[in-house]
């Protein structure tokens, strides 16, 4: 018969390892890595090492030269990318930025310090490209580049939304963010990425958005829109597609073509524009927004933005207006002027309505749809009522990509408190260039990644949970599609009475239209304020 | 006088060493995060922490009823149901407590004011939050199940409505 084991012998042994970081190496277990890219994918994006295998393999099947092909891929970055030169020598780790990543804050791992995560890459550099590192080795932070090291590379750089948020706190004014897209373009170059990237990547470059719509379906389900808004407010809005010579191109993620709730803020957009008699077009072709390319190299979010412009170029409009998305908003204003502008055949963007000129898109073409409605209501064109929205306590989560990615902190503001009359801010420190990431972008927003995505979304979720106890929010609202697809599901686990609302839905609902009918619910179908004995009624 | 007056007037000792005791279990590089810094939202996981052990504490030591206890516990149980520890590690700082009730009680103990058996008592309620807190845990787990499939359905519903596969739940037509 077993003993019986004494107290004593019972302890549990619970505490994290106590190696250093560079001998603990990176353990995958569900919930904390995606899914590997599929072959197929892998091949559509002329990527390299197409093949099946998982991360939990002892073998990732890596090309026989791996070593070779990531270091020359390393020198060949360093020499065309001089910001990635000097980060690499500059950090003094003062530690300034450790503390300041959403998912080091949820997780407790160390290795999601943003100075660690930039050391993983940087331990490399130092031994293989610093004399100091080849003579003395991990005395002065150097180590070899060993199979284990991309294993720990593929974690780490997956593990992170390349936000920024830790940038903004770097005295030297690191970019960290960099470090992760570079090492995961690196990683590219011997066939290490995840599905959720290449997949939709692979989709877009085929069909012209991540989700693989069709032109047929993209445009059936634009009109089932149409009818759902009809029902509504009696209004009927008919659409173009792919029209030549109309004034405006109009480009969205496609995940609020299908994805609740960012389909409701897709009907705000027909709604507002058909109110206005915007001359504009979609695009069957052109049918993405985002640019997952973005998240795999530098080439891809080239080829994958190229796109939006050509078909701007094909059509004969002047200028281009995009949807509520967050990287869509980073590659057009960061990097769309160098890999593909200046877009020299469009025209600097006026608004017909107002005749503001938008300077701030001079070379690139292209403006914001909240910068485009926020002028509107500044120049008193559109007829609101925010007493429909009277039902939502609203505070809003600044985008890291619209916030710090291109300063996009009071156009939202504006609207929001246009179009509802309870609004609150989040504590300073977690909005505006501070905000905390949703914590599943960068192609993190899959199901297998679950676990993860509630550490890294969990000060986030914090400091709603903060407006919520204190002043009864339920509506978080946001502009980015990742956010609407994401947020949801972490406010059901964090702070599951607040539900998640595109600020041109909150827009759509607020909007008076000319001839419409009596409106008794909102674009959900649930009663507007005062409205809820209509609708009992009505059952 | 019962144990849990004994030990309510431990409390500030209990919740500091239970703190320690649930942020140790983070690796060395993160202690020092969870313990000192005090803005609520620099360090969400550190303050809901200190916060939600008072609590817990408070209600124990007091009324201890499951139903007021199940959400304190979901504070700190929630968060550690989605870090990287398996079930038993995530919820061994529950069982902590008996320890540290024994350490701050030392001279109760030795003075006879606290008797063996008010402590093996105390030990065996501390027993039963262990076991609410496991009920808590799964429900967390559970929880984290639901809401992947509830994504998954929020993504689709549009694409399987289009393909007239959910039938519309109004149906006037």
């Amino acid at each position: 018969m077993a003993k019986v084991p004494k107290p004593s012998e019972l302890k549990l042994e619970h505490k994290f390892p106590e190696t250093g970081w560079m001998d603990t190496p990176a353990v995958f277990s569900p919930g904390n890595f995606s899914y590997p890219g599929k072959a197929k994918n892998l091949k559509v994006l002329g990527l390299a090492n197409p093949r099946e295998w998982s991360p939990t393999d002892d073998d990732w099947k890596l090309p026989s030269d791996w070593k070779k092909i990531l270091l020359e891929g390393l020198r060949e970055r360093l020499d065309k990318y001089r910001s990635l030169k000097v980060f690499m020598d500059i950090c003094v780790r003062c530690g300034a930025c450790a503390d300041k990543c959403h998912f080091y804050l949820g997780s407790g791992d160390p290795k999601n310090m943003p100075v660690l995560r930039a050391e993983l890459l940087r331990s490399v550099y130092r031994k293989e490209f610093s004399l100091a590192g080849k003579l003395m080795g991990k005395m002065v932070g150097a180590r070899d580049l060993t199979e284990d090291v991309v294993k720990e590379w593929f974690m780490y750089f997956f593990q992170c939304t390349e936000c920024r948020r830790c940038s903004l706190f770097c005295p030297y004014g690191i970019d960290t963010a960099e470090f992760t897209i570079i090492g995961r373009e690196l990683l590219n170059l011997i066939g290490c990425n995840i599905d959720w990237v290449v997949g939709p990547a692979a989709n877009c470059y085929q069909t012209g958005n991540h989700l693989g719509i069709q032109p047929h379906a993209f445009k059936d389900m634009l009109e089932f829109f149409v009818d759902e808004i009809e029902a509504v407010n009696g209004i009927r809005i008919e659409p173009s597609f792919n029209r030549k010579g109309a004034e405006v191109l109009f480009v969205t993620p496609s995940g609020d073509v299908f994805a609740d709730p960012g389909t409701y803020t897709l009907m705000g957009y027909l709604m507002l524009f058909h109110e206005i008699g915007l001359d504009y077009t979609w695009s069957t072709y052109a049918s993405e927004g985002g640019n997952f390319g973005f998240f795999t190299s530098h080439e891809m979010m080239k080829r994958l933005n190229s796109k939006m412009y050509a078909e701007a170029k094909r059509l004969g409009v002047k200028y281009i207006i995009g949807g509520e998305c967050g990287h869509m908003w980073r590659v057009v204003n960061q990097y769309m002027d160098t890999v593909n502008g200046p877009a020299d055949f469009l025209e600097v963007p006026v608004s017909p309505i107002t005749g503001t000129r938008f300077d701030n898109a001079a070379s690139t073409k292209m403006i914001h749809i909240v910068e485009f409605t926020a002028d509107l209501i500044r120049n008193g064109k559109l007829k609101l009522d925010a007493s429909r929205n009277d039902n939502h306590i609203v505070t809003y989560h600044d985008s890291c990509n619209t916030a710090r990615g291109m300063g996009f902190l009071d156009e939202p503001r504006y609207v929001l408190n246009s179009v509802c009359n309870n609004f609150h801010e989040m504590p300073p420190n977690t909005i505006r260039e501070q905000t905390f990431c949703c914590g599943s972008g960068s192609g993190l927003n899959n199901d297998e990644f679950m676990e993860m995505r509630m550490r890294g979304g969990l000060p986030r979720a914090n400091a709603v949970r903060h407006v919520h106890d204190k002043f009864g929010v339920n509506t978080l609202s946001c502009i980015c599609a990742i956010d609407r697809a994401v947020l949801p599901t972490l406010m059901n686990y964090w702070v599951p009475d607040v539900s998640v609302y595109g600020l041109h839905e909150l827009v759509g609902n607020a909007m008076v239209m000319e001839g419409e009918t009596e409106r008794t619910t909102d674009l959900r179908g649930e009663p507007l304020p005062g409205m809820e004995d209509n609708e009992n009624e009505d059952i | 006088m019962d144990i849990e007056h004994h030990l309510r007037n431990h409390k500030e000792e209990i919740s500091q060493k239970w703190f320690d005791l649930l942020t140790c279990t983070y690796p060395q590089e993160s202690v020092r995060l969870l313990k000192k810094e005090s803005n609520q939202f620099a360090n969400p996981v550190g303050s809901t922490f200190r916060t939600a052990i008072s609590q817990i504490l408070d209600e124990f030591l007091g009324e201890n009823r499951a139903e007021a206890l199940a959400p304190l516990l979901d504070k700190v149980i929630r968060v550690r149901a989605v870090q990287s520890f398996a079930p038993s590690a995530a919820l061994s700082f529950i069982f902590g407590l008996k320890t540290i009730a024994a350490g701050v009680l030392e001279e109760e103990l030795a003075e006879g004011e606290v008797g063996i058996d008010d402590l093996r008592g105390f030990e065996r309620k501390v027993e039963g939050l262990g076991l609410l807190a496991f009920d808590v845990y799964t429900g967390c787990r559970e929880n984290l199940f639901e809401i992947k499939v509830a994504e998954i359905k929020r993504n689709t519903r549009r694409l399987l409505e289009r393909a007239q596969i959910i039938i519309g739940d109004s149906d006037s037509e």
